[in-house]
Formats: structure tokens, C-alpha cells, sequence
């Protein structure tokens, strides 16, 4: 097997310009996502209302593959229902990663991941997005800090309380979200 | 000593390099900073142990646990030959350089540190010497200073003077880097240190299997190496230390060897080295180790670091040929180490296709993240490492790979 399978041409088209590929001004979610040992890094906005995901665009960097499949993602979940979004996220990560899921037959330009399930070292790099949505799903950014700390770190914001509890005081200035 | 080095026959001493792909070409192992390969004497030499004598050392009366502890002893004297050491039971053995490095911070953070007092970290380690120091700043209060590299990954001597004040009880500088290649000028460096009556730890892991060192020479005070970045094991490694101040420190873990006398709830500590040695060792582990420092020394220093230096420029200057392609650092000296990034196209991805054409290279941070952030590579670096047993010849198959990868992501 060959590594250049992973390279197919949809999933270079991508990497070269990303769907979504920008930082969502006044998103309703947010997250961060790293792979620590490799330095992949993507941050997921979202823009949900009435339970729609009527926006998801990212930024950060990685790899071809981490990049080219954070913009399938975008494009993929983008209109849904929060919750049919997040079947989608686990289903796409459950046939990603477990050699025994039945290949869904609507895979479309996701079709492009394909040749990564059988590299489990780069694995990582093609779940990193998704992994992302599905934290940032649960990141309202009233607990997130425009000083991109996230959740770890506490502030003295007065408009909203980190979740590891109410913050001491922060250097940085209207820092947060509201 | 004194053989002149033969680098076909060399490779013939390494089982896994003989291997061939369906093509019928040899891997291209360039990821010997990570580990190197093993040579057939010290996979002998653990066959032999486990086959022959498998004993546990410094307990049996009988044959097997005689020879089980010679064998293992006198890889401690071969180590200290190795590096210059006065005497052989200052060299401690551990389970690798991590292990050392984490016994080393805890003993002498346990004696010698103080709240308030400062250690100077270069921006050259490795995670295994970074963080074993930062977790004495929790411990003991102490506070990490960092030595910032220069623009092109160079120390910066002139720096040393401002970091180094009274509060300075140690400073930790790396012997060769593992991202760059750089050896920092050490004797200046421990020089100085000493003056200001700072404690230096070298780590030596990236070193040992390229070039000589002495560590009476140095004047370095504690000194750390791994066994599997130097044709040895993995599971061996060892700390240096100079006796007088191994003498002063407390054991690190508490088990069977590391005793004198135990009573219900008291002990005394055994002396130097065994004092460091609780439990058992990786003894097999150890023993390959010795037979790794055989396999080095049949070879004399000058034939092997000449042959090493001219396939390193060779790789240097054949990768710079590449419009594309940026080395990371031009060190003065560059010691087996070779990394580089390429425009437009992510390091993982670089090893990744070169893979296909049996190169082994590795991408990303090195363990070394805040190098990464001070020369501005988020995304971390493409390594080559190399091994007494690289030619040129492989230098050109790396190339000719990177071709074949540019046009997977023409720019």
C-alpha cells in the first residue's frame, strides 16, 4: 500500500484551497483541536441557530490531509440539523477508524479519506477535524476567551464564567465573546 | 581502535539493512536520531545472555548469576572508557536518557535545590531534559530561566553572562541538538558555569555515537546517554556523575540493591553506583550495551566522524540544490542531524510520500517544542539523521524521492 494513495486529487484540491477556510467573526460555538505531537492545529466556528448548523468555516494549520479533510468536513455538515451533523461527525469517524464499519454508501468527496484508513499513523490527521466539531458542539462561546486559552484558563471577565470556575483577574482586555 | 572505516562492510554488521523492498533495494534508514539500528554483536550479545547465563546480578552464588554480573559490570567499565569517566562506578545505569534525565532533576533537586533558586534550560533540548526540570519548579520552587537560540538556532554565548546569577544552581545544554545538528561550545559554556559555582548537566543522548567525548575534559558534572541511540538496546541508558557529588546525593527509587541496612521502618543507602540501581536492571539490555561499545570502538573516531562529515555536506549540500527546500540552521558543526522544511508542502506529508520509496525520515516536533516556536516552524521540521552505516548513495535516493514528491504538490 502505498502512501501516495492517501493523495488522491480531491483531497489535494482541497488542501490546496479549503472550503470554509476562514475565522468566523461572531460564532455561536467554538473549539480548538490539536494533535500535540505533531503540531496539527485547527480551531472549528460554528454558527448555530434553531438547532441548524447554518455556518462552519476553521482555521489553523496541519497537514495535507488534516487540512483537506477539515474542509470535506465544512462542506459536508454545513446546513444540517445540529443533530444530523452529529451522526454524520460519528459515523464519517467510526468508518475512518474501525477497519470493520460498512463503507457508507453516500460518502461523495469524502471518498477522498478512503486511502488514509489504512495509515493509522496518519489517522490522527484526517479525525482532527471532526473531533474538533464535535467539541466545539459542546463550546458555546460564552465559555470561550478571545484570548484562545479555552476552557483551561481562567478570566475576570465579568460577562461570563470559564467552566473550571470564575476566573481571577486577566491581563488581556474585553477579552471574551459575549 | 584504528581500523579504517569501511562503510559497505559496516552495513553488513546490521541485519536490518540488509533487508531489500519488491524492487530489491535496501531501506534508506534515516531516523537514527529517533534509534539506530542494531548491529548482529549486540543482538549476539543478548541472545546470549537469555540463552546462556539469563541470571539476575549482584544475587547468585551460582555460575549464571556470576556471569550475569560481570557481564553487566563490565559494561559500566566500558562505558566509563568510552566517555573519559575517572571511574567506572560513576557511571549510574538507568532504563534510558528520559529515565536519567528524571533521576538526575529529583536527586539533585532533592539536595541542592532551593525555593527561589534558578536553572538555565537550553532552548536546544529535548522534552526529556525540559520537563524533569520544570517539574522541580513545582517541587521545590525553583524557577526555569530559558536560554534563548539565536535567529539560526545558535546559542548565544553572550546571553550566558545576564541568565547566570547567584540564584543559578544548575544549567542544562544538550551536546549535540536533535533538530539542528549544533554541538554548543561546551567547555566555554561549563566554563563559565563554574565560575558562577553552577552545577552542568550535559545531555549527551544525541551524541555519544558520533563523536568522542571526555568527561574529565569537559569538566561537566553530570552527563546523561542513551544505550539505543548508539547501536545499543533500548532499555539501556546511564547518567555520568563526578563521584564527589554522586556521593552527596539521595537514591532516587527505593528497592532491593539500593540498601545497606533496613529495618522495619529505616534504611541506609547503599554507596555509589548501586545507591541509583534499585530493582533489576535491564541487565540483557546493559550488556548489549557493552557489546554496542565494542562494535563502536573496533573503529577510530577520526575514520568514523570523517565518514559521518562528508555524507552529512553531501546531504546538505545536495537537499539546498532544491529551490524549495530550507535547512534548518547552518551550525558550524553539524552532527548527524540534518532537518529541513519545503515550500508548500507540510513535513508530515514529506515523510509520508517518501516513505513509499522505502526512506525512513521523521516530521514534526522532535520533542522539541519550543525550538519549534523560537525558529517559527508551526508546523515542525522534516529530520534526516544519520548512522555510521549512511552513504551518499542513499543522499541521492532521498533526493531523487523529493522530486517525485514536489510533483505530487506542484507549486
Amino acid at each position: 500500500m502505498k502512501s501516495l494513495e492517501m493523495y488522491q486529487e480531491t483531497l489535494l484540491a482541497h488542501n490546496e484551497q479549503p472550503h470554509h477556510f476562514y475565522a468566523l467573526p461572531h460564532p455561536s460555538h467554538q473549539a480548538q483541536g490539536k494533535n500535540p505531537l505533531c503540531g496539527d492545529e485547527i480551531t472549528v466556528y460554528m454558527q448555530i441557530e434553531n438547532d441548524i448548523l447554518r455556518i462552519i468555516s476553521f482555521t489553523g494549520q496541519g497537514c495535507a490531509i488534516c487540512k483537506a479533510s477539515a474542509s470535506l468536513m465544512t462542506a459536508r455538515l454545513e446546513g444540517k440539523t445540529i443533530v444530523q451533523a452529529k451522526e454524520e461527525a460519528e459515523r464519517i469517524l467510526a468508518w475512518l477508524t474501525d477497519a470493520f464499519f460498512p463503507c457508507p454508501k453516500d460518502l461523495g468527496e469524502l471518498e477522498a479519506l478512503q486511502g488514509v484508513r489504512n495509515f493509522p499513523m496518519r489517522l490522527k490527521c484526517a479525525t482532527l477535524a471532526w473531533h474538533t466539531f464535535q467539541k466545539a458542539c459542546d463550546t458555546p462561546v460564552s465559555s470561550v476567551c478571545a484570548c484562545q486559552k479555552n476552557s483551561s484558563h481562567s478570566c475576570g471577565c465579568s460577562k461570563h464564567v470559564h467552566p473550571n470556575g470564575s476566573g481571577s483577574s486577566h491581563s488581556g482586555k474585553g477579552c471574551c465573546r459575549s | 581502535m584504528g581500523k579504517v572505516f569501511d562503510v559497505q562492510a559496516a552495513r553488513n554488521d546490521f541485519p536490518a539493512l540488509t533487508q531489500r523492498d519488491a524492487k530489491g533495494q535496501p531501506i534508506v534508514y534515516l531516523d537514527n536520531a529517533a534509534t539506530t539500528q542494531k548491529p548482529q554483536k549486540v543482538l549476539d550479545a543478548l541472545m546470549d545472555f537469555y540463552t546462556r547465563y539469563n541470571a539476575n546480578v549482584h544475587r547468585g552464588y551460582y555460575e549464571w548469576g556470576q556471569r550475569a554480573t560481570e557481564a553487566y559490570e563490565n559494561t559500566r567499565k566500558r562505558l566509563a572508557n568510552l566517555i573519559g569517566a575517572a571511574d567506572p562506578q560513576e557511571i549510574i545505569f538507568t532504563r534510558g536518557a528520559t529515565e536519567a534525565c528524571n533521576a538526575l532533576a529529583e536527586i539533585i533537586g532533592q539536595r541542592y535545590f532551593q525555593p527561589d533558586d534558578e536553572i538555565i534550560l537550553s532552548e536546544l533540548e529535548h522534552h526529556a531534559n525540559q520537563i524533569p526540570w520544570q517539574m522541580q519548579q513545582t517541587k521545590r520552587g525553583v524557577r526555569v530561566k530559558g536560554w534563548h537560540v539565536k535567529e539560526d538556532g545558535e546559542l548565544d554565548l553572550s546571553q550566558l553572562d545576564s541568565l547566570l546569577t547567584a540564584k543559578t544552581k544548575l544549567l542544562t545544554v544538550t551536546h549535540v541538538s536533535n533538530v539542528i545538528g549544533t554541538v554548543p561550545p561546551l567547555r566555554e559554556i561549563i566554563r563559565r558555569a563554574h565560575a558562577n559555582g553552577t552545577l552542568v548537566v550535559i545531555d549527551a543522548a544525541q551524541a555519544l555515537a558520533h563523536l568522542p567525548i571526555n568527561v574529565q575534559t569537559l569538566d561537566c558534572d553530570f552527563l546523561v546517554g542513551s544505550g539505543h541511540k548508539m547501536y545499543g538496546p533500548m532499555g539501556s541508558g546511564f547518567f555520568y556523575g563526578k563521584r564527589a557529588l554522586l556521593e552527596t546525593l539521595p537514591p532516587y527509587h527505593g528497592g532491593g540493591t539500593m540498601m545497606e541496612t533496613v529495618t522495619i521502618d529505616s534504611f541506609t543507602p547503599a554507596a555509589i553506583p548501586a545507591r541509583f540501581e534499585a530493582g533489576t536492571p535491564p541487565v540483557a539490555d546493559i550488556i548489549g550495551l557493552g557489546a554496542a561499545i565494542d562494535y563502536l570502538q573496533q573503529f577510530s573516531w577520526k575514520s568514523l566522524m570523517a565518514h559521518e562529515d562528508q555524507v552529512i555536506a553531501y546531504a546538505e549540500k545536495t537537499l539546498s540544490q532544491f529551490p524549495r527546500v530550507h535547512v534548518v540552521g547552518h551550525p558550524p558543526q553539524r552532527t548527524a542531524v540534518l532537518s529541513f522544511v519545503i515550500d508548500g508542502i507540510h513535513p508530515h506529508d514529506v515523510a509520508s510520500l517518501v516513505s513509499d520509496h522505502h526512506i525512513a525520515l521523521r516530521a514534526g516536533y522532535h520533542c522539541c517544542q519550543p525550538l519549534m516556536h523560537r525558529l517559527q516552524y508551526p508546523g515542525g521540521v522534516v529530520r534526516a539523521s544519520f548512522g555510521l552505516y549512511n552513504t551518499c548513495e542513499e543522499v541521492d535516493r532521498l533526493a531523487q524521492a523529493l522530486e517525485k514528491v514536489f510533483t505530487v504538490f506542484p507549486l
